[in-house]
């Protein structure tokens, strides 16, 4: 107990009282109120950008998934040795500051970017697509960040399947197709499951990506929060705002929890 | 599904249930199976015993389709079926850790090879409740795999098994997993089930016990070659070599010289007595040769005692243990070499104490004369390099 002590310290002095201290100004203006949040869970503005947030997040993770699950599987068929060189690939986005990448991003697609270009040499000058300051820029910002932490609990997932279940499969009859829908991909359910949620969880705060590549439609909550401690200093309302969005991902950490301890599917063998 | 019966070779052996034509397999430089020769009959129950590493489940993955031979043929049901991957060779495989799928309940995981083969949904459900019952679990349809214990569990990988009449059953060492009691009930209800079925089962463990409860034949396999093949009695009680004396049953095993042909060879053993054995084919006069005695053949005398059987060495009793039924005494011979004497246990006849001088007899009936060098035999179709 007594080694554990510092970092119960440290996380008291960095985390959690400056988390008391928002939870106090969210409720403390002069006097005791529920104002803020009142205002928060009623108020137009706050209503959209709570439905923008969870929008952009689910869909961000959903397009996660459907481009990560491919590239967890083939890594799962590899060697182990070239498996590991494949998943430093990965890694790849993960070592490189977000700031920089969304800086990056907006080279690339923007009207005169790399993607535009090859676009309207392909397909002619009208073929350009906007795909920087609206949702789409968003989501292509969000998922290039969020693939690796789909890729991993997936790739997990598929490791962990016994591969005497497919071979026992294949004797019985069933062609590839059949293997992989009624055997690999629903156990590794828990693995998408868990990589979804996490991924949610991780858009819900996002902040410098919508800040950079999305519109005036696209605000998510932390950007809110970031309006209203900048532009209207009304940090009360910023520490409302702050407060909901921590709640809502706890809400899905939750959820992230019970697949991770196997509740969603039963003891595994 | 078409499987083209090729016309060239073989045609002595188009009949048979399995025929595996000179198959090989290495893997670089190792030689996982030499080139072996086997015919399955069908509705046989067929095992392949050996240590491991003896190339027994290479030989079974073989036959499933797992992996490719290095050289040679695989028949199943006259039909050359080397190069058809393993979903379309329409045999079945229960495995040391049953492979049920976790995620589908008992009914879905029976019901799994017959949804392959697009049966209907009414069929299936009568099928599934046939095999249940044959494997009397008829109420667990609704539970997962894991709320089954280990011997059920099993029972359902069989049940999953013969739900499609595959034309051949292989077990890869299906009775590993389970503790011993279990172990001899599924043996004995496998057995039920095969002459019930008269299912072609192919059977691999290195349980020799288990090997010689359950086989019409048995493969025994040593260094990815067959060493012996034969009924159960006849691989106990005619080893060919000392590898399958050794490896079936215990022995008590001499070094000795054979020094007389006749109704019985007599054989000069170190022990410094001569022993009267079983003719063989491989006694010459002047040839070295090991000598096989089973513990269970051999009679425990006291000092003066006498027999009237051909063979009795003195010795010096070191122990005895009893295990139920039977008694194990060890008696050290005048040249230290230990023996092995395993009789029925009788209350007044209690073995004698450790130090007394005692002598062991047997007959020249129950002595077998073996190839002085493992794994070397004339006719046993597998000379070593």
């Amino acid at each position: 107990m007594i080694f554990v002590a510092p970092f119960f310290l440290f996380m008291g002095a960095v985390f959690l009282l400056p988390l008391a201290f928002i939870f106090y100004t969210s409720v403390v203006a002069d006097a005791f109120t529920l104002d803020y949040y009142i205002k928060a869970f009623t108020g137009a503005l706050y209503l959209r950008v709570a439905w923008t947030t969870f929008e952009i997040s689910v869909v961000s993770a959903l397009t996660t998934l459907v481009l990560s699950y491919p590239v967890a599987y083939h890594l799962s068929r590899q060697p182990p040795k070239r498996r590991v060189l494949w998943a430093l690939f990965v890694l790849l986005p993960f070592y490189t500051s977000i700031l920089v990448k969304s800086f990056a991003f907006t080279v690339i697609l923007g009207h005169n970017g790399i993607v535009n270009d090859i676009l309207r040499f392909m397909f002619g000058p009208e073929a350009g697509i906007k795909m920087l300051f609206n949702r789409t820029g968003v989501v292509i910002g969000l998922t290039h960040y969020l693939i690796p932490f789909m890729v991993f609990p997936i790739l997990a997932s598929l490791l962990a399947q016994d591969p005497v279940l497919h071979r026992a499969a294949e004797v019985m009859g069933a062609k590839p197709w059949r293997i992989f829908w009624r055997v690999t991909f629903p156990l590794s359910l828990p693995g998408v499951i868990a990589g979804t949620l996490l991924c949610v969880i991780l858009s819900f705060g996002m902040f410098i990506t919508p800040a950079l590549l999305g519109g005036r439609k696209d605000m998510m909550m932390a950007n809110l929060v970031d309006f209203h401690i900048k532009e209207t200093l009304n940090w009360n309302m910023a520490s409302a705002v702050a407060i909901v969005l921590l709640l809502l991902s706890s809400v899905f950490i939750l959820l992230l929890a019970q697949v991770r301890g196997g509740q969603l599917f039963g003891e595994r063998h | 599904m078409v499987l083209e019966p090729r016309t060239e070779g073989g045609s002595e052996h188009r009949d048979r249930k399995v025929w595996l034509e000179s198959c090989a397999k290495h893997y670089g430089s190792v030689v996982a199976l030499a080139e072996v020769e086997l015919a399955v009959e069908d509705g046989e129950f067929l095992t392949l015993l050996g240590p491991s590493g003896s190339g027994k489940t290479t030989l079974l993955n073989l036959i499933a389709g797992m992996v490719q031979p290095t050289s040679g043929r695989i028949w199943i049901d006259g039909a050359d079926i080397t190069r058809v991957p393993p979903s379309k060779r329409g045999i079945g495989m229960v495995f040391q850790n049953y492979a049920l799928m976790p995620h589908m309940t008992v009914f879905e995981n029976i019901a799994f090879p017959l949804r392959v083969r697009k049966m209907a949904e009414a069929e299936i459900r009568r099928k599934v409740g046939e095999v249940l019952d044959i494997v009397r679990l008829p109420d667990v349809g609704k539970r997962k795999p894991s709320e089954l214990s280990g011997g059920q569990q099993q029972r359902i990988a069989i049940a999953r098994c013969i739900v499609y009449n595959p034309s051949i059953i292989l077990m890869d060492e299906p009775l590993g997993a389970l503790d011993k009691k279990l172990r001899e009930e599924l043996q004995l209800e496998l057995k039920q089930l095969h002459t019930q079925l008269g299912i072609t089962v192919l059977y691999v463990t290195h349980d020799q016990e288990e090997a010689l409860t359950m086989s019409d034949r048995i493969v025994l396999l040593n260094h990815g070659k067959i060493e012996q093949m034969g009924p159960p009695d006849e691989l106990y009680f005619q080893p060919r070599t000392l590898f399958a004396a050794e490896f079936l049953g215990d022995s008590n095993i001499f070094d000795g010289t054979v020094a007389g042909l006749g109704e019985f060879v007599s054989v000069y053993s170190e022990p410094g007595a001569s022993m009267m054995a079983r003719p063989a084919p491989i006694a010459e006069i002047g040839k070295a040769v090991k000598v096989l005695v089973r513990p269970e053949n051999l009679t425990l005398l006291r000092q003066c005692e006498e027999s009237g059987l051909a063979n009795r060495l003195s010795a010096e009793m070191v122990d005895s243990i009893i295990l139920g039924g039977v008694i194990k005494c060890y008696v050290r011979l005048s040249d230290d070499t230990t023996v092995v004497v395993q009789e029925l246990t009788k209350a007044e006849r209690a073995p004698p104490p450790p130090g007394s001088k005692v002598s062991v007899a047997w007959s020249a009936e129950d002595t077998l004369i073996l190839p002085a060098v493992g794994g070397m035999t004339e006719g046993g179709g597998t000379a070593a390099a």
